[in-house]
């Protein structure tokens, strides 16, 4: 390109660069220091996102298990349609070494990694590359008295096993609410009958600290395919548990007033067992994907929920051979997972089934796959570059031939 | 008078005046904004545009008003295209369109164009940037060093043995080499090395010369100063274990 003939106002040129990827602006935050501070302005990492999303620059993320070490790690899928999804490089997160961790968000393209077993947690944005490790919650498990054994039971077992990452807009903050499960036993006991607790915490990256908040009376017991949170809420699915009055339920946590809440779930077409209902994230509001547990062909119905009323966005009739959704990528395309743990996608505007090159038969616990997207964002969250420690590697794909 | 025939008058900072039908000149928000608060009968002045760069956003507004109106049976995909010819312009018309744009409040065309000059500058050099916007490099060569050293993985390539891959080679790049007049082809490696080759001899080469850049403290060197090297058969397979040292 030439040296113009006049320059463009700043502002225009601010325009401009708002629309680029983020790893040019990252490479242009040498071209002087003006541009370097304005990248990170709220209002030009706000522009930036907005411009992600409305043009969908979603990047996709299948978290798998190696064959060899058993290690969890992802690959990241081509963005481009003509290539297919295919691998374009492998991320491995040395942070979690043994430690198969959660995946949630995303939220405004940052991703929260956490560890079910360990108080192990961190928030990443993996377009920025930085990472950002979050302190030890440090607060007291209660003790627990058992009135029948009249003693206190010794703490046995501590999980972090569902979580959710969203945004606080009222304080612009990010937060992470963890439910805790706490296992006592009594250790006089050869075979001791475990006992149940349950704590909430919630992270705040401003404060960047942990405080435990009240726990509601329904826990969650499902999980969410991808991402759980959106707009502000949390969702998880729960169920009453009443012995002949079971329900599923949706619990829901509002980041911003920090209260939890309870919806129905409607009776799509059934109910387990018939019928699997997966909560997800489908564009831009909370959805349910239903389909049947039994049977060789399997059709998807798709509803989406907004202010209270459930309708059905549409149907994908039978699949055969399909067992379990993994969740949308771009333009509606719905990645699978089949009777052989392959990974197929179902084409939304060709209405086929595609084999993907993505090859799984080498991983381990092929059933545990599953689907993560985000958006490319600028956003900072007061971490470290990933290559620092060597928290996060990442690796080209072999047969990646072409770009990034 | 129906309002679908009422005319507008435009006149441009040299002179020339556009009659154009109301609904394509209201596209833009200044000029339906005058309208509407000014005498509709008298022309209106659009002191910042010229009577070139006017006459194509016309052309631009009165496509996509006429594809909205469905006066022209054209799908979405055939409009993108026409958008993706109606910016294949020099980067001084290009600019001219974006200020125009911006001054005259069409959303959508100051979109297009911006997103255009996003797409050709997102794989250049920090030089290359600097030159394009005209802007003075304040960092001093420590400070820049530093920068870079923090951001190098977005200056790296990746690439496994044996290849390295071209990042977002921009078109132009490859074109604009090809027709000078020695007829070689010049390929910009993102910010890394430059290769030139005449295509003719390209063809049966075993190997090439490799040109490192003009020495500059803040140009990045070669780390393998290969001189020459096998070549495969097309331009993207010339690049071998080149690693760039920043």
């Amino acid at each position: 390109m030439q040296r113009p003939r006049f320059e463009l106002p700043e502002a225009l040129v601010m325009e401009i660069l708002s629309k680029l990827p983020v790893k040019s602006l990252t490479r242009f935050n040498c071209v002087c220091k003006y541009w370097c501070s304005s990248f990170q302005t709220p209002h030009f990492i706000s522009n930036n996102y907005h411009n992600n999303l409305e043009n969908n620059n979603l990047n996709l993320l299948l978290s798998r298990c190696d064959g060899n070490t058993f290690q969890r790690y992802f690959s990241q899928l081509s963005n481009e349609k003509d290539q297919n999804y295919i691998v374009k490089q492998n991320i491995h997160l040395p942070f979690f070494r043994n430690d198969l961790p959660y995946v949630y968000g995303a939220c405004h393209g940052l991703l929260c990694l956490l560890d079910p077993l360990k108080d192990k947690a961190a928030i990443w944005n993996p377009s920025t590359r930085e990472f950002k490790i979050l302190p030890p919650s440090s607060i007291q498990r209660p003790p627990y008295f058992s009135p029948f054994e009249e003693t206190y039971l010794t703490l046995d077992d501590v999980d972090f096993d569902h979580a959710a990452f969203g945004f606080d807009s009222k304080t612009d903050d990010y937060k992470v609410i963890r439910f805790v499960t706490l296992t006592f036993v009594n250790s006089e006991e050869q075979y001791p009958h475990p006992h149940f607790m349950y704590q909430v915490e919630l992270y705040s990256l401003r404060s960047n600290s942990w405080q435990e908040i009240p726990c509601p009376d329904y826990k969650p017991t499902g999980t969410t395919l991808g991402n759980n949170y959106v707009d502000g809420i949390c969702y998880w699915k729960t169920e009453t548990g009443a012995y002949l009055d079971f329900r599923g339920l949706i619990l829901s946590f509002d980041m911003g007033n920090e209260k939890f809440s309870i919806l129905p779930i409607p009776e799509f077409v059934g109910s387990f067992p018939e019928y699997f209902v997966n909560l997800l994230v489908f564009n831009g509001s909370l959805g349910a994907i239903v389909y049947p547990t039994e049977g060789i062909d399997t059709s998807f119905d798709l509803w989406v929920t907004s202010e209270g009323v459930w309708t059905k966005q549409f149907n994908i009739k039978s699949i055969s051979g399909v067992v379990r959704p993994l969740g949308f990528g771009k333009n509606g395309d719905l990645f699978l997972r089949d009777t052989n743990d392959e990974v197929l996608l179902f084409d939304a505007s060709t209405q086929e089934l595609k084999e993907l090159q993505i090859n799984t038969y080498l991983d381990h616990f092929r059933f545990t796959i599953s689907l993560h997207a985000y958006l490319e964002s600028l956003v900072r969250i007061n971490g470290i570059q990933e290559n620092i420690e060597k928290h996060v590697i990442r690796q080209p794909a072999r047969d990646a031939s072409t770009e990034n | 008078m129906g309002s679908t025939s009422t005319k507008i008058k435009l006149r441009t900072s040299d002179q020339k005046v556009f009659e154009v039908e109301k609904a394509v000149a209201v596209q833009s928000q200044t000029i339906k904004y005058i309208y509407e608060n000014g005498c509709p009968d008298s022309v209106i002045h659009v002191h910042s545009v010229s009577g070139d760069i006017l006459s194509k956003i016309l052309d631009y507004c009165k496509k996509h008003v006429n594809s909205a109106a469905g006066k022209e049976d054209i799908s979405p995909e055939e409009l993108y295209e026409w958008d993706a010819n109606f910016v294949k312009v020099d980067q001084n018309t290009l600019f001219d369109l974006i200020l125009a744009a911006n001054c005259l409040k069409i959303e959508s065309l100051l979109d297009l164009t911006c997103q255009t000059v996003a797409n050709m500058i997102k794989g250049k050099r920090p030089e290359e940037i600097r030159t394009t916007f005209n802007i003075k490099n304040d960092y001093t060569i420590e400070a820049e060093e530093a920068v870079r050293r923090e951001n190098k993985w977005a200056f790296d390539m990746l690439g496994g043995v044996g290849t390295m891959v071209i990042e977002e080679l921009a078109d132009d790049t490859m074109s604009k080499c090809v027709t000078n007049t020695k007829s070689r082809v010049c390929v910009i490696a993102a910010n890394q090395i430059v290769m030139m080759r005449s295509i003719s001899k390209l063809a049966n080469k075993k190997s090439i010369d490799v040109y490192k850049q003009p020495q500059n403290p803040t140009t990045p060197r070669i780390k393998e100063s290969v001189k020459q090297r096998n070549v495969g058969t097309g331009f993207i397979e010339l690049f071998f274990h080149f690693k760039c040292k920043m």
